[in-house]
């Protein structure tokens, strides 16, 4: 109860910095945006008696499916877990939140996403979406306590996580963090009983400036987000590709012929299912009116990144990592998903700007991919 | 060291057992032997461990397929390394045509005609000219290094050392464990590949689904080469299902045959895929594929070469050419002479003719016929930037192409005549004014004293004579040796007139003129 009321407050706090954020997220296009459905689910109470918190985690039980508590593995993986839909669906997705500086809009995202699949209001995906899938949904650690499953971590509470003091080295949030945003023994011992088919991870890398946050003061994450300060979401997708198709275009091999068709490595990307689904997803980021990563940070980015070189550019704001590095393993959640499980994986990268437009970028791409691969909506080719 | 791994598993479309590898992983293992790293094979099996005659069976066949990966990547280096002096030939002989699209600035239009020479001269050309072929053997450079890696790799494939390298035959637990998870799998594939022409969009749907679940269940259990063919197959059956689709969406009275076609060809491409990891069967070696490239190439160029070596003599023209050896001749002393090969060719005979293209040879036309020339000599200075100039326009014809050539190198023989018959006007101009000034002064030796007094004169007097003196050297020109040497007949038509107060620019006056 004390959690979701924190996540309400939080909730209420971004609604105020971002004045209503605009993507309906997976429920009727009118909602109001995902924070004002979230808001007035809040309002009406309509799941605050089924949640409860428990020794070994939030348990939730809603209308449109159940939310199981993170027990056992979960409760060992240091953070709360929140399971929903069908046991048994084919298609399984982990939606995982992480921040590097500060936890409240991605506390805030995941907190919508619960809402918006537990609630009662009227929803064109959700049935479909728990019917499907099965979903877990990982919030960002908080709190000093171990094993810290409270959704309650206050901003003061909040620590940065593993990349404040580690991760980065460089003036700009990296591209693969190396697994060490969000991803602990634990959580892996809970990705591998769970053995998803879909990761989406959501980083935040913005926040914490200049709020006389004493924790957050001289943290490398603060810094480094300041260096992208107004870029917008940023996508490194890993899945599958052939060795010769990834060895080709890690050479840089050209997409358009001198008469403007689309060459033979461009109608192999066109034609890769997966790499189809990350085109739909930063259109849908778009069209929800949110700033994709263009191609003047990309410019940036690649003087001051030193891990630049490790992706390959699949279009502007989608990277995929390079051959040579996938080999080596471990190059972020998305690479470790697709290794142990051939999960298709999505990173959604957010930086400095206001908390609000963090958030609903995140939701956007993390609605986005729930809506593409799973097919709930035909989308129109890649563009 | 990494092994050479072999996964003996039953065959996802058709009855039968593949071996499943790695090949990025085989290819690489090869790679590192080549260089010294020691070579290991392992041969896994669900029950059994795949008989070795497989092994060698599969082995072989993949020392087939690198040599054939070898030579078509010859073919293609080929075809690039003889298409880039093609394209270079084709640039140095259609800029001029294609520099007419600036004409509106001409000082773009003989840049481009130029390629660059008029700014950057030689060099400058060269470079640009150069280009093309730059950029086609930069493309050539990678199935060049291509067709070297798969050969290297095929050698060692097919060599002694990879045959003897120990072999590891098992059943693996992991294997098993895959094979009976995915055996559910493997029977609903064949089931929906049997069916898959008739089933269309759909059936490729469900194939597409069915290999990733496999795909998903090899990478599990850590099976990677299992894990990518799998995933090949997969995306395979995911296009085609959006290609069914498209057709069944377009409808028409031919769209179930389409369908049907379509989908007996992407069954056949899947099985095509997997054929590499059949132990037996034949291999497709592109034997000819080098000689494809080469032949292609040579075509290109042999095309190249004769579209821009071909020129056409109209009625009334001829056709100076100046061969290699003519301009190789000019360039070093004594050679040729003997041969007589320093001496430029003249083609008179009207119709369509061959010689060797730009930059071996240079061509130009040149009319038979009339032609005019206008003639430009400063008469007097009057001030320090005005001068006096008498332009005399006459006409001329062109006897002797031969010896014309010999003036006219590079079309523009009737400028350089010009210009030459300029200067001998003048200093005929000149010496009447000499001849003025003294006949002058001896008839009035007081003159003598007054300089600009007499030259005013003496101008005044070559003035009045203008007409005549003009008409005299017209017909010296018309009986002169010189214009025969130069391989002319001047006309006794003519026109002159003279225009005062010209700037030294229009005057061709130079400094200190």
């Amino acid at each position: 109860m004390e959690r979701l009321a924190d996540a309400r407050r939080w909730e209420a706090e971004l609604r105020e910095a971002a004045g209503g954020l605009q993507p309906g997220w997976l429920g009727p296009g009118a909602a109001g945006g995902a924070i004002a459905s979230l808001s007035s689910e809040a309002s009406s109470g309509t799941s605050e008696g089924t949640a409860s918190g428990t020794a070994q985690g939030p348990a939730v039980q809603a209308p449109g499916g159940s939310v199981e508590p993170a027990t056992g593995w979960g409760a060992r993986a240091g953070r709360p877990i929140y399971f929903l839909g069908s046991e048994g669906s084919r298609e399984r997705v982990w939606l995982q939140c992480d921040a590097a500086v500060e936890g409240q809009a991605m506390t805030g995202v995941a907190a919508t996403v619960l809402r918006s699949l537990t609630g009662d209001a009227l929803s064109r995906y959700r049935p479909l979406l728990l019917a499907r899938a099965r979903i877990a949904v990982v919030p960002p650690p908080m709190g000093d306590a171990p094993g810290g499953s409270s959704l309650s971590g206050a901003a003061g509470a909040l620590r940065p996580w593993g990349p404040g003091a580690t991760a980065t080295g460089a003036g700009v949030p990296p591209l693969l963090d190396a697994a060490t945003l969000g991803l602990s023994p634990g959580l892996v011992t809970a990705l591998d009983a769970f053995a998803p088919t879909l990761v989406v991870h959501l980083q935040d890398w913005g926040g914490g400036a200049g709020e006389g946050k004493a924790w957050r003061a001289g943290t490398r994450g603060s810094r480094d987000a300041a260096g992208l300060a107004g870029a917008g979401l940023r996508q490194v997708e890993s899945f599958y590709m052939a060795p010769e198709l990834h060895e080709r275009l890690g050479a840089g091999g050209a997409r358009r012929t001198w008469l403007g068709r689309p060459t033979a490595l461009a109608r192999a990307l066109a034609a890769h299912p997966d790499a189809g689904t990350g085109a739909h997803v930063r259109r849908h980021v778009v069209q929800m009116g949110f700033r994709a990563f263009d191609s003047s940070w990309e410019r940036r980015v690649m003087r001051e990144d030193p891990s630049w070189p490790a992706v390959v550019r699949l279009a502007v704001g989608r990277y995929v990592p390079r051959l040579e590095w996938r080999r080596l393993g471990a190059g972020s959640l998305g690479e470790i998903a697709l290794q142990r499980y051939g999960a298709l994986g999505i990173c959604g990268q957010t930086f400095d700007s206001p908390p609000g437009e963090r958030a609903g970028a995140a939701l956007a791409l993390a609605e986005g991919a729930l809506i593409y691969r799973l097919g709930l909506e035909t989308g129109g080719p890649a563009k | 060291m990494t092994p050479v791994t072999y996964y003996k598993l039953p065959h996802p479309l058709r009855d039968g057992e593949l071996l499943f590898y790695d090949a990025d992983a085989v290819s690489r293992a090869l790679d590192d032997a080549r260089r010294g790293a020691p070579l290991a094979r392992v041969a896994l099996g669900a029950q059994s461990p795949p008989e070795e005659a497989e092994v060698r069976g599969l082995e072989g066949r993949l020392g087939r397929g690198l040599r054939a990966r070898s030579r078509a990547a010859w073919g293609r280096a080929l075809w690039w390394i003889l298409l880039g002096p093609a394209l270079s030939l084709l640039w140095i002989n259609f800029a001029p045509a294609i520099a007419l699209i600036f004409s509106p600035l001409p000082p773009l239009e003989a840049l481009v005609a130029s390629l660059g020479a008029v700014a950057g001269g030689t060099l400058l050309a060269t470079a640009v000219a150069l280009v093309p072929l730059v950029w086609a053997w930069r493309r050539a450079g990678r199935p060049l290094d291509e067709a070297r890696r798969w050969g290297r790799l095929a050698r060692l494939a097919a060599g002694r050392r990879f045959a003897a390298a120990p072999l590891r035959r098992t059943a693996d637990a992991e294997l098993q464990a895959f094979a009976a998870a995915s055996a559910g799998l493997v029977t609903k594939l064949r089931d929906q590949a049997s069916q898959l022409p008739e089933r269309g969009a759909d059936g490729a749907a469900e194939m597409a689904q069915l290999a990733r679940e496999a795909y998903r269940l090899a990478q599990r259990h850590r099976l990677a080469g299992v894990a990518g063919t799998y995933h090949d197959i997969y995306a395979g059956f995911s296009a085609a299902e959006q290609r069914l689709a498209r057709l069944d969406r377009a409808g028409g009275v031919l769209a179930e045959r389409k369908v049907a076609g379509e989908g007996q060809r992407v069954r056949r491409q899947a099985a095509g895929a997997l054929a590499a990891f059949s132990p037996s069967g034949p291999v497709r070696s592109r034997l000819l594929a080098p000689l494809g490239g080469l032949l292609a190439g040579l075509a290109a160029l042999a095309g190249t070469l004769l579209l821009t070596g071909m020129f056409i003599v109209l009625p009334g023209q001829a056709v100076i050419v100046d061969p290699p050896a003519a301009r190789l001749a000019r360039l070093v002393p004594g050679a040729g002479e003997e041969t007589g090969e320093g001496a430029r060719q003249v083609v008179r005979t009207e119709g369509f003719h061959w010689s060797w293209p730009r930059p071996f040879v240079e061509r130009h036309a040149v009319t038979l016929g009339e032609q005019r020339v206008r003639l430009r000599a400063i008469f007097r200075q009057n001030g320090p930037n005005s001068f006096d100039v008498l332009f005399v326009e006459m006409r001329f014809r062109i006897n002797n192409v031969e010896r014309w050539a010999q003036l006219d190198r590079d079309g523009t023989g009737a400028a350089a005549f010009g210009e030459r018959l300029s200067t001998v006007l003048q200093e005929l101009l000149q010496q009447q004014r000499q001849e003025a000034r003294q006949a002058l002064r001896q008839q009035n030796p007081g003159l003598a004293d007054d300089p600009a007094q007499l030259g005013a004169r003496a101008d005044q007097l070559v003035e009045q004579r203008l007409e005549e003196i003009v008409r005299a050297f017209v017909a010296a020109l018309s009986e002169s040796g010189a214009t025969r040497d130069a391989g002319v007949q001047v006309s006794q038509e003519h026109q002159s007139r003279l225009i005062r107060g010209l700037p030294a620019a229009l005057a061709g006056a130079t400094p200190g003129e």
